[in-house]
């Protein structure tokens, strides 16, 4: 499959691309491509950290609690809202000890996930997270941050022994040689299913958009050739029906936004969980 | 004229969206001695893949609505848990999808 490349790139390419290649010679990483040392996921990347951070500094000018205004209620809404699955609200429902401290990394990444998603529903932008690594830097993010947040609540040797079911008796120890192998390597494997649920979600998304399109393009190419008024006719059907996966990409994008939230607030609430 | 005009604007987007729709079709194909087994074992699981997530999220889904029908009550925190129990099923045949890409690009 080869990679579209969109003017936004090009242009970033133009501009950055030789400051990149001299940090990129000072780490003494070899660049894939040296026309352009700067990736579209990057890019696009960049973009989601320059819009939220725009629309977290307009947001902040127009706080009041006297009359919020519709933007400050929808960014409200991502927090809290009725339906209990807003950042804190998960939170509040998975972590025991003092869930709200964890609002900020927690919501950090929710909301770059929610963004970067949602980027490729309008033209000429693409999902950094359809490509593997802008997930897993995520999920990386994530897994260092609860597994710190253990070992600041046990204690390393503390949180080692959570690992084991944290054995009192003797019995409890003889099975927790058997525990703790296991427990270490589902906990290790939370890294390969974080990045790939959310990165398989995102790419076949989009993969689904681009195949229909090229169907329905190919259906009305046919018509044309056939009889011009029949390939006018079926035109209107590229246009319309990948409409409906548009829909679905945004659907997922929330879903797969919401999971990348309520999964890491599980992970941290086993990980400052005490055992009674 | 105006239907002229609706026309032209559909050949507009027709025209704007099928190079990229078409540039799909010129990836590499390196021709493999493997290709037939390949896409085989990529169609096969997919497929099987598709069956059997399909059987645990219907499973959730009709569990899902009995208690909610039972209890409407409970239905916000039924809704919670449901979507969780179908994400975890999904990731299973997103995985075999990764594995069907990852043949598919070895064709």
């Amino acid at each position: 499959m080869e990679e579209q490349i969109s003017r936004l790139t090009e242009w970033f390419n133009h501009l950055f691309g030789p400051i990149a290649l001299y940090i990129l010679h000072v780490l003494r990483v070899q660049p894939s491509d040296f026309e352009k040392p700067i990736p579209e996921y990057v890019v696009m990347s960049l973009m989601v950290l320059i819009l939220g951070t725009v629309l977290a500094l307009v947001l902040r000018r127009r706080l009041s609690v006297e009359r919020p205004g519709s933007f400050q209620q929808v960014a409200e809404l991502i927090l809290t809202n009725p339906m209990k699955f807003g950042v804190c609200d998960l939170l509040d429902e998975n972590v025991a000890h003092n869930p709200r401290k964890h609002v900020a990394v927690v919501g950090t990444v929710t909301i770059f996930i929610l963004l970067s998603n949602l980027l490729s529903v309008f033209p000429a932008f693409s999902s950094p997270t359809a490509i593997v690594v802008v997930p897993l830097g995520c999920a990386v993010v994530t897994f260092l941050y609860f597994n710190w947040q253990g070992l600041r609540h046990h204690g390393v040797g503390g949180y080692l022994l959570t690992f084991a079911g944290s054995p009192r008796k003797i019995a409890d120890w003889a099975l927790a040689v058997l525990l703790f192998p296991v427990e270490l390597l589902s906990t290790s494997a939370r890294l390969l299913s974080l990045t790939v649920r959310l990165w398989a979600n995102i790419f076949a998304s989009d993969l689904l958009y681009a195949i229909f399109l090229s169907l329905l393009v190919k259906l009305t190419l046919f018509g044309w050739e056939k009889f011009h008024v029949l390939g006018v006719v079926l035109g209107i059907l590229p246009v319309l029906i990948p409409l409906a996966f548009i829909g679905l990409h945004i659907f997922v994008s929330v879903i797969q936004a919401y999971v990348f939230t309520v999964l890491p607030a599980i992970y941290i609430g086993m990980a400052t969980a005490d055992e009674h | 004229m105006k239907k002229v005009a609706f026309v032209l604007i559909v050949f507009a987007v027709v025209m704007l969206i099928a190079p990229a729709a078409f540039a799909q079709e010129a990836g590499a194909k390196s021709a493999s001695s493997h290709t037939g087994i390949l896409a085989i074992a990529a169609g096969f699981g997919m497929a099987l893949a598709a069956f059997g997530g399909a059987l645990g999220q219907s499973r959730i889904g009709a569990a899902a609505c009995e208690g909610m029908a039972r209890n409407p009550g409970a239905s916000g925190a039924i809704r919670a848990s449901m979507i969780l129990g179908l994400v975890f099923v999904e990731t299973l045949s997103l995985l075999t999808f990764v594995i069907a890409i990852v043949l598919y690009l070895k064709m």
